[in-house]
C-alpha cells in the first residue's frame, strides 16, 4: 500500500467500516508485534492490541495527516503511538482500561484459548529474545519504547520520532542511555 | 559487554512473529460493527453550541422585549423605528456617538455628501481630491420613557476660523511634537496655518447632552523647496497626521 492510498483510506475510513477494515489488516500483526515485543505475554498483548484499535476507531476522525509537512505522525506511526501509550497505561495501572473479554463471542473464546496456548509454545521457542526482553522491561518505559522499536521493530531513529513525537537527538540520547542502563543491569545477557 | 556488542547481539536476536488469528477475526467484526463512529462525548460537543446560542436567543429577547432600559442598543433601536431617523440612515447617515443622558439618549448622525473635485498643484507636482460640500450633523434624542425620538436638531455648521490664540497654541503643539520633530527637518519653517476640517462632540451640559464642535488644523511646512503638512487637533492637543506634500519644481 502507498502513502496515497493508505492516506487515501485513512480519509475514507471516517465513514467507511471497510476502509478501517483494510487499514485494520495491514496494522494489526505489526501493533500485536510490538505490544508482544514490549510485554513478553500473549494475554496482555491481545488486551493492549484491543484498546489501541478501540482508541484508534474512535479517534480517528481527529486523526490529521501532518507528513506532508515534514511532521506529525502517519496512520501507522499513529497507532504505534497509541500502542506505545496503551502499554504505559498497562504498566502504570497494570491492567488495561478496555478488555475484549466483556464483550468476547462465547464461540471464539475456546479458539482463542488454544491459539494462546499454541502461540506460548512458539514464543518458549526464542528463549534468547525472552531473556533480553525480560530485561528489558525492567528499564524505565522511555527506554523500553526506544529499545523496542529500535531493535526489536527494526525502525529507523526518524520512525522512532515520528511515534513517539520526540526529536531525533532526544531519541539517539535515550537509545544510548537505554542501552547503558541495559548494561549495567543486564550480566546475564552474554556474548 | 562493551556498547557495540550490545548492539550487535540486539540486532541479531531474532524476535517471535506470532499472532493470535480468532483474537484478530474477533477484535476486526466488533469494530467494524462499531460504524458509524461516534466521537466520545460526540452529543454534548454537538448540543454544547445549539445550547449556548439558545442562552443568548432567549437572553436577546429578554433584553428587547421585556426590558427596555436606557441603553445604547434600545436608544438606537427606538430611533431606528423613527421614519426620519430611518430615512436619514438609508440616505448614507453614520451614527458617530450615542450618549445617555438622565432617561434619555443621544446619538450624532453624519450625513457626509461629499462633492469631490480633482485638483493639480502644479508648482508642487502634487495633486488629488477636495471635498467641496460640507457635510450635515444632526443630534437625535430619544425619550426612553415615551420610547420614541423626542427631537430631531440640525447642527449649524460651525465657522471654520482660527484665531491669533488659535494659531499660538498650534505653533507651540507642533514645536513640541516629538513626531514632527522626527518626520520634517529642523529647519523648516512653517508657511501656513488654515482650519482644515472639524469633528462633533456630545459634551455632557447640566442633565443633557450637547453637541460641540472642534475645529482642526492643517500647518504647512518648507523648508528647500520642499513642503510637509500636519493636521493637529489643537483641542485635544494632539498630531494626527504628517505627511510629506513634495518638492517645488526647479
Amino acid at each position: 500500500m502507498t502513502p496515497k492510498e493508505e492516506k487515501q483510506l485513512v480519509r475514507e475510513a471516517k465513514t467507511d467500516s471497510e476502509a478501517f477494515g483494510k487499514l485494520y489488516d495491514q496494522y494489526y500483526s505489526k501493533i500485536f508485534g510490538y505490544v508482544l515485543k514490549r510485554t513478553g505475554n500473549l494475554e496482555i498483548s491481545k488486551d493492549i492490541v484491543s484498546e489501541t484499535f478501540i482508541k484508534a476507531l474512535k479517534n480517528i476522525n481527529k486523526f490529521k495527516w501532518r507528513n506532508i509537512l515534514g511532521f506529525g505522525p502517519s496512520f501507522g506511526s499513529w497507532l504505534y503511538r497509541i500502542a506505545s501509550n496503551e502499554i504505559a497505561n498497562f504498566f502504570r495501572k497494570q491492567k488495561p482500561t478496555i478488555s475484549l473479554d466483556s464483550i468476547a463471542d462465547p464461540r471464539f473464546d475456546l479458539d482463542l484459548l488454544d491459539e494462546i496456548m499454541e502461540a506460548e509454545e512458539k514464543l518458549k521457542n526464542h528463549q534468547e529474545f525472552l531473556l533480553i526482553q525480560k530485561e528489558i522491561i525492567l528499564l524505565s518505559p522511555k527506554y523500553q519504547e526506544v529499545l523496542v522499536l529500535r531493535f526489536f521493530e527494526k525502525k529507523k531513529i526518524k520512525e522512532i520520532s515520528e511515534i513517539l513525537g520526540k526529536n531525533q537527538g532526544t531519541i539517539k540520547s535515550l537509545l544510548h542511555r537505554g542501552l547503558a542502563k541495559l548494561r549495567e543491569q543486564a550480566p546475564l545477557i552474554k556474548d | 559487554m562493551e556498547e557495540q556488542d550490545l548492539i550487535k547481539k540486539l540486532e541479531e536476536v531474532k524476535a517471535p512473529e506470532v499472532e493470535l488469528a480468532s483474537h484478530k477475526r474477533k477484535l476486526r467484526a466488533y469494530l467494524l460493527s462499531q460504524y458509524p463512529v461516534q466521537e466520545a462525548f460526540g452529543f454534548f460537543k454537538r448540543a454544547l453550541p445549539i445550547g449556548f446560542a439558545f442562552i443568548i436567543l432567549l437572553a436577546l429577547v429578554f433584553e428587547t422585549s421585556i426590558f427596555q432600559g436606557p441603553d445604547v442598543v434600545t436608544a438606537k433601536d427606538i430611533a431606528m423605528k423613527d421614519p426620519r431617523v430611518k430615512a436619514l440612515i438609508e440616505e448614507g447617515g453614520v451614527i458617530k456617538e450615542t450618549q445617555l443622558a438622565d432617561s434619555k439618549g443621544y446619538m450624532l448622525v453624519r450625513l457626509d455628501k461629499p462633492k469631490e473635485l480633482s485638483y493639480q498643484d502644479k508648482t508642487m507636482a502634487v495633486s488629488g481630491t477636495v471635498s467641496e460640500e460640507p457635510v450635515s450633523e444632526f443630534l437625535i434624542e430619544v425619550d426612553f420613557k415615551e420610547k420614541k425620538v423626542s427631537q430631531i436638531k440640525e447642527l449649524p455648521l460651525p465657522d471654520l476660523f482660527l484665531s491669533e490664540q488659535d494659531k499660538e497654541k498650534i505653533t507651540l503643539i507642533s514645536e513640541e511634537s516629538e513626531a514632527i520633530k522626527k518626520a520634517i527637518p529642523g529647519e523648516a519653517a512653517i508657511e501656513e496655518i488654515k482650519p482644515s476640517s472639524f469633528q462633533t462632540k456630545l459634551v455632557k451640559k447640566g442633565n443633557k447632552m450637547e453637541a460641540e464642535s472642534v475645529i482642526k488644523a492643517t500647518v504647512i511646512y518648507r523648508a528647500d523647496g520642499k513642503k510637509w503638512q500636519a493636521m493637529i487637533n489643537f483641542d485635544e492637543n494632539e498630531v494626527e497626521l504628517i505627511e510629506f506634500l513634495g518638492e517645488q519644481e526647479k
